[in-house]
């Protein structure tokens, strides 16, 4: 009788094991369905938004896509470069523009990725720079005369004699002793891009220089307020706003002497 | 429209720019540059707004600024840039 009871409690226990092993079967297959179908979806999402590249490699040729990706991991918009590419008829021109580009200023020019450039301003850009050359009768020296090309990329503009000690500076990927300068070192890019009104077409903004004027001379500059310039051929708005002092450096004055006082420095930025 | 002297200054810019190319290739994106609105200084039918190729000029001349000339032809070329932007200063509306 003993025995009888404990044989019923033995397979009592053994079903209930068994439903508990059925159940938790029944749950885990649940669990490893609902995970495989969030798999894929986020699968399916990452195809959709890489499928623009895909096509994109179809139709501009091998190691198109992993350009994109090498453009978008350096800090381009992925949404922004999509909309341009769906946006444009020339392809093909957009991606080399992009692959010549200067810097990553450039490429958001050519994408039109506006949030992302520093120092533009949001409307419309209306010239307001000088509409004629200067002279300074002083200097005596037509070599020394504002062009009227260079009075334009200023609102107004003053001759100066900069003194011994005075230090200059210039941001460039190109010709350190170029002709435009500033007396303040700038504080970002933007106060570059946008203060001293560089397109970003122009310039890289790699490097970084410096000249200090020698004991017992001084620089003759021109000096004033930068004047606004489109950010690019043919785009109003935005534009690059200028209002920094910037200086300007008659060639004749930018000779070897003045060359080989100019030193690289570190990027402030 | 621009006028027959400004055309001829253009083309000898471009000249001087294919030299200096030919010199140091560093120079190209330069030329590319200029030529990107060759039709607009050549082309008498094309109807080319005065103000763009005004602001075209400046565009070229502070990208000038990026590139070392030859010493030989660096004057030349800054006093081509400039008569072609003050001959057409002149001829503005």
């Amino acid at each position: 009788m003993q025995s009888t009871y404990i044989k019923k409690g033995g397979k009592i226990i053994t079903f209930f094991f068994q439903c508990l092993l059925i159940l938790s079967l029944i749950s885990s297959s649940h669990f490893i369905t609902s995970c495989s179908s969030d798999d894929d979806i986020i699968n399916e999402e990452m195809e959709n938004s890489t499928a623009w590249m895909n096509d994109l490699e179809s139709s501009l040729g091998a190691g198109t896509k992993s350009k994109l990706n090498t453009w978008i991991e350096k800090g381009l918009d992925q949404e922004k470069l999509k909309e341009a590419f769906a946006k444009t008829t020339q392809k093909a021109e957009l991606f080399k523009n992009l692959e010549t580009a200067q810097s990553i200023y450039h490429q958001r020019v050519y994408i039109a990725d506006w949030d992302n450039i520093p120092g533009i301003a949001k409307s419309d850009y209306v010239a307001n720079g000088a509409t004629s050359g200067k002279k300074h009768t002083a200097w005596g020296d037509p070599a020394l005369d504002l062009p009227a090309i260079e009075a334009a990329n200023f609102v107004s503009a003053e001759a100066r004699e900069l003194p011994a000690g005075t230090k200059i500076y210039r941001v460039t990927g190109g010709n350190p002793a170029g002709g435009y300068w500033t007396e303040k070192p700038p504080s970002s890019i933007g106060a570059v891009i946008g203060g001293t009104a560089v397109q970003p077409a122009w310039n890289n903004f790699s490097k970084f220089y410096i000249y200090t004027v020698p004991q017992q001379k001084a620089l003759k500059v021109w000096s004033g307020v930068t004047a606004r310039q489109p950010i690019a051929q043919g785009i109003i708005n935005p534009h690059l706003p200028g209002g920094e002092i910037q200086l300007f450096i008659p060639l004749v004055v930018r000779d070897e002497a003045f060359k080989t006082l100019i030193q690289e420095i570190p990027l402030p930025w | 429209m621009v006028n027959p002297k400004i055309e001829k200054d253009y083309l000898l810019l471009v000249q001087q720019i294919q030299l200096e190319t030919a010199m140091n290739t560093t120079v190209e994106p330069f030329l590319h540059y200029l030529k990107s609105k060759a039709e607009s200084f050549t082309d008498f039918g094309q109807d080319s707004n005065n103000d763009d190729l005004l602001e075209f000029l400046r565009s070229v001349n502070r990208y000038a600024d990026e590139f070392v000339f030859s010493e030989q032809r660096n004057a030349p070329i800054r006093k081509l840039i400039n008569t072609m932007y003050e001959s057409l200063a002149q001829q503005h509306p």
